[in-house]
């Protein structure tokens, strides 16, 4: 079959190797799996072909696994870049976390394994394009507006700051929150439990570890790429942020569980961040592209669509997918304008941050008595289109 | 207070009493004439408003007095007669004005004819005609006459309707003789009008009818017009009047300075005066003086004239203070400038008066200062020829007398003073010798109670006879209980009886001129490890000891402390290695399990499908769908991938789990604590399991060779403490190696261990292909604290503390062979018979250490 997904494999113990050519041998019809040694070898084998996902330990002897993976961010940046590695020794996983997408810790069973490459394929069906995936893959980290980024430096450097006021600052801003977000989540921390709030991040972590990170590690350097001027971050988060808490607020009407509000919160924030990476990554087609909706009035997926190929919502799901964020954060980024095409039939977190995104967009609109833009027809299909007034009046009361 | 300061005073007070005069009587000044001006103006607004009462009043009776005439009274008597004959004169009345209100303005009914035509109506029209006279508007607009019922007699115009009885005029002007309407305007005939309702009686003293004339008011206006336009030019500059007449309800009648304003509601102006618009509240005159805007304002209020009633309106004057105030400020300031000036005046003329006579004071005062203290007298002058310079005559005179003799005196008290500060000198000379011995003393004692060690002296037979705070503190006894004990009680091993008969027949004892760790003894029995350093000193013929002894207890503590935190330290670097080296066998353990698993299921599955399908074939049975079935599953199952691997796998995890084992087994020979006591140990085994427990530490950057000696024998060993020792070497070996090769170096070192016996040692040799040391600092990498590695990778503690557990607790040697660029080798020995036991009991401290 010539559409096999391309996966390498590199670990410097040939047993470990051995071990996942053996169990993985069940997948040969859908995978097409290399082995290599060592980081030299695995360079030598990109040389003559492409993977789409490569899979390496971190301590081998000559190149380590994120020197590795710097590289081949380098040279080919649409491979997505997983590890799995028996290190356990939070602040050396932390240090070379930069190339990596998501981390697996070893011992890992073999469902996790397949789960996690099987996830990576899904995800390469949202952007049909090479050009469009590298363009995210290649992504370290994302604009953060220097306001947010220098409040939380100030804060950091405060002697005795509390890990929930660390959370509070990085939680004001987009990029910074699905890094850390990242971070935690993509890392061995998550066997422990997903964690869905930058104050649990950070918790986690430990101050200290936050403090290296941002002040020596720098993870939330400033992107040096210039955003178009039609396109203001600023708003961009004062809505996120708007639209999150209102998604929060629906999600606790309808009960759902405290985890799942807070993961809707996280949604709600987030659904926008493939603005960001467009803002950064094809600034001038984007600046059109808002030209265009303006223009002609076009939603502004539509406009996007037309002059880039895909959309904000498609970026931003392939995304936050490739840094490990949970399946309600990565449809809710998806679907947030279409929720019909999502297959779910009950309430979910998607539809919290549609709804939100709607009465957002209603209530800081110029326009008096602009209809409220939610998508019927799936909210019929969900028999919850009787409950829209009660959210609504709800969330006009919290405002 | 001086003379000059009572003199300016005296000066000053007048001044300032004509300044206050003259502000007094300003204030005064102004408050009579406000007052005066007030009530001139009140009294002004009142006779004009008596004028308008008057002007009122002879309307009034004017018409009171026509209606007494003989033609009003016959007309009435005769209407009056008609309708008393009239069977229903109520519905007669009725009808006619229901008709009379029918009919259109510009058409008349035959009934208005007659009542504009008849003799009445006609004297009645000649009569306003008569009145407006030579007046350039009409005194009076209309005037009619109704009789007893109500009903209209005669008119000059039209009225609105024919029945009047129902008006509220009609029956207050029957009730009270008099009615006044209030003040109107007339769009249509452009005037201002009041009703005049008169009640009329016939000569009988009955009520005849009501006659009502409708009065323009243009004449009271045109008076008050008069009034303030006469005032105004009369004087230029002055009072800027302006008048304002208002009904009872304080509708405004007329404003002199705003013609528009006619009927509006003037309630704002009594607001402002008065706080309150209460129409019923004005029926007093009022004066408000409105300082923020300097306006005086009175209000009047009309009280009628003679027995008329009057209308109760209210006049209201108003004018600018500020004109009037005007010369009278002048006059303020005028005032003002006089007294100023008679003021400045008696200062000045005061003040050199009195500063003259003062300085001729001054000049007789200082003499008198310097007079006792100067060599020479100079007579005083201070000028004029008043009783001032007979003053300073007489002063002259008796100052001359008082300095001769005071020369006399002055030269006796020098001699007396001399010699009583030689006394003085010699008597402070001894004293600061007393104060400067007792010092000395008392610092002496200071220094012995601070220092933090026991200071004890003893004479040539032992006994105690000086003992210090930090001994009391360590020993138990107090000062008084220690003074005459024997030294031998605070260390029976170091001061032993013998060694005092040795000390007293030579003169000398081991004990002497060194150092000694010794076995202390408390009060309390409880004994301790104590450093002592012992001296004899010769004074007053006499030998005597003297003792510095320090309690070792903390330092132990210490150290123990110290050698704990470095295992904490090495254990938490090890664990993430660890971790690392058995995560990485459960991978592939896991796996190849989990593949053996799996294939094992579906070997055995197929191998059902062939029992089955032999079942079938033996009882003939179609197969071709199993056999199918058969190739399918063996397909999936990749048979020959399977036959090959699984056995490989299960080596591999057999190999894995042993790994794993082995780490653990290694782990916890580590790990083992070991007693305070050595033990007859397995060397080889010990640092093969250091080896195991650290390769995390060194695989990544060195190979690591093993050259152990079999037969090697056993040796007396602290476990705990020897692990320690030969991880630190390990792993420095392994950073030195990392540290030549730098980061990311394909290239491998190598480490080789190896273990020998060499005489009554075993000799333990760590050899590495680092950098190696420089000979600058080789002779200091045992110290405590000296590192070279960067902040965080070491405590700088390891080598002090391998060569402190080699030397001090195994009575062994370390030693380091080193070569730039080469590498480095450490070289452990253990003796194989053990830490000598006279070393063990009392170690005088030598430096075992040896470097190479």
């Amino acid at each position: 079959m010539a559409d096999k997904l391309k996966i390498l494999f590199v670990d410097d113990e040939q047993k470990v190797l051995d071990g996942l050519r053996r169990l993985l041998h069940c997948k040969r019809k859908e995978w097409d799996m290399v082995f290599a040694n060592s980081g030299a070898e695995a360079l030598k084998l990109f040389e003559e072909r492409s993977f789409a996902v490569i899979v390496t330990d971190m301590r081998m002897p000559g190149m380590s696994g994120d020197e590795l993976l710097t590289e081949i961010r380098k040279r080919h940046p649409e491979t997505i870049r997983l590890v799995l590695s028996g290190q356990a020794d939070k602040d050396s996983i932390l240090q070379s976390v930069g190339p990596i997408h998501q981390f697996m810790q070893k011992p890992c069973d073999a469902a996790t394994l397949t789960a996690t490459i099987n996830r990576t394929i899904q995800l390469e069906a949202l952007l049909a394009n090479e050009d469009l995936k590298s363009m995210v893959t290649e992504l370290e980290s994302l604009p953060i507006l220097p306001k947010n980024q220098e409040e939380l430096m100030q804060k950091l450097q405060t002697p005795g700051v509390s890990p929930n006021l660390i959370g509070d600052a990085i939680g004001q801003d987009v990029a910074m929150t699905a890094k850390i977000l990242q971070l935690v989540n993509s890392s061995f921390f998550a066997l422990q439990r997903r964690v869905s709030s930058p104050g649990d991040a950070v918790s986690l972590l430990g101050l200290e570890t936050v403090r290296s990170l941002v002040v020596t590690m720098q993870v939330f350097s400033q992107v040096s790429a210039e955003t178009p001027s039609e396109f203001s971050q600023e708003d961009l988060l004062s809505r996120c942020t708007d639209v999150a808490a209102t998604a929060r607020r629906i999600a606790a009407i309808e009960n759902m569980s405290t985890e799942a509000v807070s993961e809707t919160y996280m949604a709600g924030l987030l659904h926008d961040v493939g603005k960001l990476v467009l803002a950064v990554k094809r600034p001038d087609a984007f600046a059109e592209a808002v030209r265009l909706a303006k223009s002609e009035s076009l939603p502004e997926e539509e406009a996007e669509r037309r002059v880039i190929g895909t959309s904000h919502s498609e970026i931003g799901a392939f995304l936050l997918g490739l840094w490990a964020f949970e399946n309600p954060i990565v449809e809710s980024a998806a679907y947030h304008h279409c929720p019909s095409k999502s297959n779910t039939d009950s309430f979910t977190t998607l539809t919290a941050v549609h709804v939100a995104g709607a009465i957002v967009q209603q209530s800081t609109s110029k326009l008096v008595d602009l209809p409220l833009e939610v998508d019927t027809e799936y909210l019929e299909r969900l028999g919850l289109i009787d409950r829209l007034d009660a959210w609504r009046d709800e969330c006009r009361l919290a405002a | 207070m001086k003379i000059v300061h009572k003199l300016i005073l005296g000066a000053v007070l007048p001044a300032a009493l004509i300044a206050s005069i003259g502000l007094v009587t300003n204030h005064l000044t102004r408050r009579v004439l406000t007052s005066a001006l007030e009530n001139n103006t009140l009294a002004r607004s009142r006779a004009l408003l008596d004028e308008v009462d008057r002007l009122m009043a002879t309307h009034v009776a004017e018409w009171r007095s026509y209606a007494l005439s003989a033609v009003v009274q016959e007309a009435l008597a005769s209407s009056n007669a008609t309708f008393d004959h009239m069977s229903s004169a109520q519905e007669q009345i009725d009808s006619d004005d229901d008709a009379w209100r029918a009919t259109p303005a510009e058409r008349n009914t035959p009934l208005m004819d007659r009542l504009f035509s008849n003799d009445l109506a006609i004297d009645m029209k000649n009569r306003l005609f008569r009145l407006d006279g030579d007046n350039t508007f009409p005194l009076f607009r209309e005037v009619f006459v109704t009789n007893r019922y109500g009903a209209n007699i005669a008119q000059t115009n039209r009225t609105s309707d024919y029945r009047q009885d129902d008006e509220d005029w009609w029956r207050l002007a029957k009730k009270n003789g008099i009615y006044v309407g209030d003040v109107g305007f007339d769009e249509s005939a452009g005037v201002n009008s009041t009703d005049i309702c008169l009640r009329i009686d016939d000569a009988g003293g009955r009520f005849a009818g009501v006659l009502k004339v409708v009065l323009n008011i243009a004449e009271p206006i045109a008076i008050l017009d008069a009034r303030a336009a006469a005032s105004q030019p009369s004087n230029a500059g002055d009072p800027s009047l302006r008048y304002i007449l208002f009904t009872r309800n304080l509708k405004v009648i007329h404003d002199t300075a705003n013609l528009a304003a006619f009927v509006s509601d003037g309630a704002e102006f009594f607001a402002d005066a008065f706080g309150t618009s209460d129409a019923a509240s004005n029926t007093e005159d009022r004066v408000f003086h409105d300082s923020a805007r300097d306006r005086v304002t009175t209000f009047g209020v009309s009280h009628g004239h003679a027995n008329y009633a009057g209308l109760g309106w209210i006049l209201m004057s108003s004018y600018d203070a500020n004109s009037v105030f005007r010369p009278m400020r002048e006059l303020q300031r005028l005032f003002l400038i006089v007294s100023i000036g008679a003021a400045a005046a008696t200062v000045l003329g005061g003040g050199f008066i009195a500063m003259r006579l003062s300085n001729r004071i001054n000049i007789l005062k200082n003499a008198a200062l310097v007079m006792g203290k100067q060599e020479q007298f100079e007579p005083v002058n201070v000028g004029g020829a008043d009783e001032l310079t007979q003053l300073a005559d007489t002063f002259n005179n008796m100052a001359t007398d008082l300095h001769r003799s005071h020369s006399a005196l002055h030269s006796h008290v020098e001699a007396v003073q001399h010699k009583y500060d030689m006394l003085t000198v010699e008597i402070g000379e001894r004293l600061r010798a007393e104060n400067a011995l007792e010092n000395q003393r008392e610092q002496l004692r200071a220094i012995l109670a601070s220092v933090d060690e026991a200071i004890v002296t003893a004479d040539e037979d032992g006994l105690i006879h000086l003992y210090n705070k930090a001994a009391e503190r360590i020993f138990g006894y107090s000062l008084d209980e220690a003074i005459g004990l024997h030294i031998s009680v605070l260390a029976p091993s170091l001061f032993s009886a013998q060694r005092f008969e040795r000390l007293q027949e030579s003169g000398d004892a081991e004990f002497l001129g060194r150092t000694n760790e010794s076995q202390g003894v408390h009060k309390n029995g409880a004994s301790f490890p104590i450093h002592v350093a012992a001296t004899s000193v010769a004074h007053d013929d006499q030998r005597h000891l003297v003792a510095l002894m320090r309690d070792l207890r903390d330092e132990k503590a210490k150290e123990a402390q110290r050698t704990h935190a470095q295992k904490l330290e090495s254990i938490g670097q090890l664990a993430a290695g660890i971790a690392h080296e058995i995560n990485t066998p459960i991978q592939y353990v896991g796996d190849n399990t989990h593949f053996v698993q799996e294939n094992i299921v579906a070997l055995l599955k197929l191998l059902d499908q062939y029992a089955q399908f032999r079942e079938s074939t033996r009882e003939g049975k179609d197969v071709s769908a199993q056999i199918e079935a058969i190739e399918t599953a063996t397909e999936d199952l990749d048979l020959p991938f399977v036959s090959e691997e699984i056995p490989k796998a299960i080596t591999q995890t057999l190999d894995g789990v042993s790994r794993v084992t082995e780490i653990v087994r290694a782990m916890k020979e580590f790990s083992h604590p070991g007693g305070v006591e050595p033990t007859l140990t397995n060397l080889n085994n010990a640092i093969k399991s250091t080896i195991t427990v650290c390769r995390n530490r060194w695989k990544y950057v060195a190979d690591l060779n093993m050259d152990f000696q079999d037969d090697l024998p056993m040796a007396p060993c602290l476990i705990g403490e020897f692990n320690q020792v030969m991880l630190n070497l390990i792993v420095n070996a392994a950073d030195a190696i990392a540290e030549k090769l730098g980061e990311g170096s394909e290239q491998k070192g190598e480490i080789a261990v190896s273990t020998r016996q060499e005489g009554d040692s075993i000799v333990i040799r760590v050899k590495d292909t680092g950098g190696g040391i420089p000979a600058d600092i080789v002779n200091r990498i045992f110290d405590p604290f000296f590192t070279t590695k960067t902040v965080g990778r070491g405590t700088g503690q390891g080598l002090a503390i391998s060569h402190d557990v080699i030397v001090n607790k195994h009575g062994g040697e370390i030693e380091c062979d080193s070569k730039v660029n080469v590498g480095t080798t450490f070289i452990v020995r253990l003796p194989i018979a053990g830490k000598p036991a006279a070393q063990s009991a009392e170690v005088s401290k030598e430096d075992g250490r040896k470097a190479a």
